[in-house]
């Protein structure tokens, strides 16, 4: 019993402690001591105290590199020093836009970690914040993944604001809306949805809104974290969330009605609903002739095809239907093959492990030793096997001319490389039974695939005649009168509400 | 869906779905799997040749080695000497029978997909093909377009070996030969497939076509004296099949009458004598006896009817030709109007002889309809051919017809006025 009522009582001590803890003090020395406390003595945390011309004493306190010092000096600490007749009046005199009274310690913690600077004056138990916040940042550049020939080569860099901004100039509209969410238990990251208020779709935005709000990790380092967790069908290997870094393309989709979602101290802007046919669009399509484009596309499709089945479909005709082979053809293989002591499907699994060895690498070599110490292994590599009789010559160009063909789609990365692997197998022990199986079994999981609501491979199903008009075949702009059907909640594209 | 089945038993099922796809793509890796083979282990096979003889089937391979070919000589690091082709050879009491004792004492395993050309000795097509020949449509293995040839006057095991032109496989010579037969109409080409879509033809007896060993003198300086004589392979005529049964030859211009009959000609030379000047009219037409003129068909039209006639068959063949001049060895004017109809009236004549002469032998020596004409027959007169069907090889003999050719020269080459012309 007395236990009880002694643990009681420390509770209710401990509240009364943490509630005198969370108020601001009168006295500064008080407050300088709480502050400490509060970071935990961290060496980052800098605390300035001085005179005003009022004579009483100030303490000014920010964490460093996270406020424009320069700004402080002048604009802050200045005005009080010379300027300051009475402590009440001290939001007068500052001349810093965003400057607020706050009360207790927790809001003031919260804005420090954002780039607040905190001004505590004796005598008075409330606090004053001024949103300082300048921090390095890397400068606007053009993204290395997504290069372009013709149009804007602006890129999204890793800081909210000016991602908000690079969007907000494409997009001069008051129907453009920001949407700020705070994500991360440890991180605080700020999140922000971009859609266009009039075009978005309400149930995919209501969709979005409510994973957002289940997000529930520590961290988010980059707007791949949230990709992960809001994406459909988590086990799937089809990206169902689009990610770019050229605030153009971002704009681009946001008018047709997606979502886009800004994470800070991430370059990738998630962009939402995102169909199938969005892997194979640039933003070069929309500035260079339609009829160009189409043909780009065809030939991106094509290359599709060919990462995930050339591999397959030639073990399958090495193995099973030679038949099928051009005589000649049959020939120079055989003679390639002649003296190779693994069979066709050892030998490209082989080659597409080699392949996959070799791209990893050159990702990860620093960029002293060079890109050319792995190309030129790889070359060697590839060519002393042919010579030594591990492989024949045409698996290594089948291999090379798949491996190559993955480059165009950085978005489909993962699918194509897991995928192959799966036909190679089906076609070396089914033969092209096993890679038409294969390629079924593919389909069908691309169109019972949804994002957010809509269908994958929307718009040939469901089909859609105006969809298509944005397909394979990239219509003149003035003819693409309307926008996705599902996509987006209103029809004609140029009429404006 | 998922949560309807419990989790043991779906773990369970994902388990043997795993252990299945696992074991079956082990076991199907291994050698010795139906339907898996490794090209290294194939006998590639470019033409094949049947003989009977004593009794037996004597089958003939040209397999390649695909090291030694030329085509691969920069593909293989490891370049072997050796030679290019080798010339297997099988007995058997069938064609499978045969094949398959090959691989007694030959390496590589007898891959058939490849050959185009299969080569029948003249022995082996007198005696009759049908009840031999079935292992090449009903075994998965040889294509249905593989060429049949018959080998005039020779065994197969002759032919395949004999390597022209610029020295590749006999299957691959004679196979781009044999092509060649939309450019002269000399020739036949028929596949397996087709021939045997004659075979179930009531009213029609298939020629096919035939390959001949030639002896031509070769002008070669580096060569010895002996040497300056070198075997090809002649595809020029047609062997006449009744039914599975070889009974005679067409040579190389019968064949041209037999292509013009059946409506199978696509381009060719038609080679005749330059008419003659008229005696009365003088200047126009200087040609003397002993003269030729070719003419080189751009396309060539056959309608054939039958018109019936107190019960007898009469038949109607008229041909139309689209010509260009290819060659004149006397000075004509062929801007003559009435040059050129003449021109082109010798022409017809020509072709009216090369078609009555092959019509005349299919009736007078072989006896039989070569020429599918009871097929017109039939499509034209349904109910006579009813009657008549049964009987018609020994009706086809009697039949009466004509020939109607018309020619219209459409191009006359390069120059109007001949460079001799003013030797007149």
């Amino acid at each position: 019993m007395a236990i009880i009522f002694l643990s009681f009582l420390a509770i209710i001590l401990f509240i009364i402690v943490v509630k005198g803890e969370a108020m601001i003090s009168k006295d500064i020395e008080v407050n300088k001591a709480k502050m400490k406390k509060i970071f935990k003595g961290s060496s980052d945390l800098l605390l300035y105290a001085f005179d005003t011309s009022c004579n009483t004493k100030a303490l000014v306190a920010y964490i460093e590199c996270l406020v424009d010092r320069n700004g402080l000096y002048n604009d802050l600490v200045k005005p009080l020093i010379k300027d300051l007749k009475s402590p009440y009046e001290i939001l007068k005199t500052v001349p810093i836009a965003g400057a607020r009274e706050v009360y207790d310690m927790d809001t003031i913690t919260k804005e420090m970690l954002v780039g607040s600077a905190v001004l505590f004056v004796d005598t008075l138990d409330t606090a004053y914040l001024f949103e300082l916040g300048k921090w390095e940042r890397r400068s606007i550049e053009e993204p290395g993944n997504e290069r372009v020939i013709k149009g804007p080569k602006e890129g999204f860099v890793e800081d909210i604001s000016v991602n908000k901004g690079l969007i907000r100039r494409r997009i001069r509209n008051p129907n453009l809306v920001f949407e700020d969410y705070i994500v991360g238990t440890q991180t605080n990251t700020n999140v922000s949805l971009v859609y266009l208020a009039d075009r978005v779709n309400s149930s995919v935005l209501d969709e979005v809104r409510e994973r957002l709000n289940k997000i529930n990790v520590d961290a988010i380092l980059d707007a791949s974290y949230i990709e992960q967790i809001i994406k459909d069908s988590p086990k799937s290997l089809i990206p169902t969330v689009g990610y770019t870094e050229k605030p153009d393309v971002a704009a681009g989709k946001i008018l047709e009605g997606r979502i886009a979602i800004i994470s800070d101290v991430s370059p990738m802007v998630l962009t939402i609903p995102k169909i199938f046919i969005e892997n194979f669009q640039t933003s070069e399509d929309y500035y260079t002739i339609p009829k160009y484009a189409t043909y780009l596309r065809t030939i991106r499709i094509f290359s599709l095809l060919m990462a995930v089945t050339l591999p397959g479909i030639l073990v399958a005709l090495k193995t099973y239907h030679q038949e099928m082979l051009p005589t000649s053809l049959l020939m120079s293989m055989a003679s390639g093959r002649e003296g190779v002591p693994f069979t066709a499907l050892v030998e490209a699994l082989f080659m597409l492990i080699f392949l996959e060895i070799i791209k990893e690498s050159s990702i990860r070599t620093p960029s002293s030793i060079g890109r050319a110490v792995t190309v030129v292994s790889g070359l060697v590599l590839g060519q002393t096997a042919v010579q030594a009789g591990l492989v024949g010559p045409i698996m290594v160009i089948a291999i090379a001319a798949s491996g190559i063909s993955e480059y165009i789609f950085a978005s489909l990365k993962e699918m194509i490389v897991l995928y192959r692997f799966i036909i190679l197998l089906l076609g070396g022990t089914l033969g092209l039974f096993g890679v038409i199986c294969g390629i079924i079994i593919i389909i069908t999981h691309l169109v019972s695939v949804r994002s957010f609501g809509v269908p994958y491979m929307y718009p040939i199903a469901p089909y859609d005649k105006e969809g298509m008009k944005d397909f394979i075949i990239r219509s003149p702009l003035d003819k693409m009168t309307y926008l996705p059907r599902n996509i987006s909640n209103k029809k004609e594209r140029m009429r404006n509400e | 869906m998922n949560n309807r089945i419990p989790k043991a038993k779906r773990n369970k099922r994902v388990i043997i779905i795993l252990y299945l796809l696992i074991s079956s793509t082990i076991l199907s890796a291994c050698e010795g799997t139906v339907g898996r083979r490794e090209i290294e282990d194939l006998g590639i096979v470019t033409a094949i040749g049947v003989d009977y003889v004593n009794d037996e089937v004597i089958v003939t391979l040209e397999v390649v080695n695909p090291l030694a070919s030329s085509i691969s000589a920069q593909a293989s690091s490891t370049k072997t000497e050796g030679q290019k082709y080798v010339y297997p050879q099988g007995r058997g009491k069938t064609i499978k029978d045969a094949i398959s004792n090959i691989n007694l004492y030959f390496d590589k395993k007898i891959f058939l997909s490849h050959s185009n050309i299969l080569v029948l000795g003249e022995e082996f097509a007198k005696r009759g093909t049908i009840d031999l020949m079935d292992f090449f449509i009903r075994d998965s293995q040889p294509r249905e377009d593989m060429y049949i040839v018959v080998a005039k006057g020779a065994r197969a095991s002759d032919i395949i070996g004999v390597k022209a032109g610029l020295g590749r496989p006999t299957g691959t010579y004679l196979y781009d030969t044999l092509n060649n037969f939309s450019s002269n109409g000399k020739s036949i080409n028929i596949s397996i497939a087709e021939k045997y879509r004659y075979y179930y033809d009531v009213s029609n007896e298939p020629v096919i076509g035939l390959v001949q060993l030639k002896e031509v003198v070769r002008s070669d300086d580096e060569l010895k004296k002996e040497e300056q004589t070198a075997k090809v392979l002649d595809v020029a005529g047609g062997a006449v099949l009744s039914r599975d049964r070889l009974v005679g030859y067409f040579d190389g211009d019968e064949m041209m009458g037999f292509n013009f009959i059946v409506g199978d000609f696509k381009r060719g030379t038609i080679v005749f004598r330059t008419p003659v000047e008229d005696k009365d009219k003088k200047g126009t037409i200087i040609g003397a006896d002993g003269v030729f003129t070719s003419l080189d068909i751009v396309s060539a039209k056959t309608k054939r009817e039958i018109t019936v006639n107190d019960g007898k068959i009469h038949l109607t063949i008229d041909v139309k030709l689209k010509a260009g001049l290819n060659e004149i060895n006397q000075a004509l004017d062929v801007i003559d109007e009435e040059v050129m109809t003449r021109i082109e009236k010798a022409c017809s004549d020509k072709v009216k002889e090369l078609i009555s002469t092959t019509l005349e032998k299919g009736q007078k020596e072989f006896k039989q309809d070569s020429f599918s004409i009871g097929v017109t027959v039939h499509q034209q007169h349904p109910k006579l051919w009813k009657e008549i069907a049964t009987d018609w090889n020994n009706i086809f003999p009697e039949i009466t017809y004509d020939v109607k050719v018309e020619t219209t020269i459409v191009k006359i080459g390069l120059m109007n006025l001949p460079a001799n012309l003013r030797r007149k």
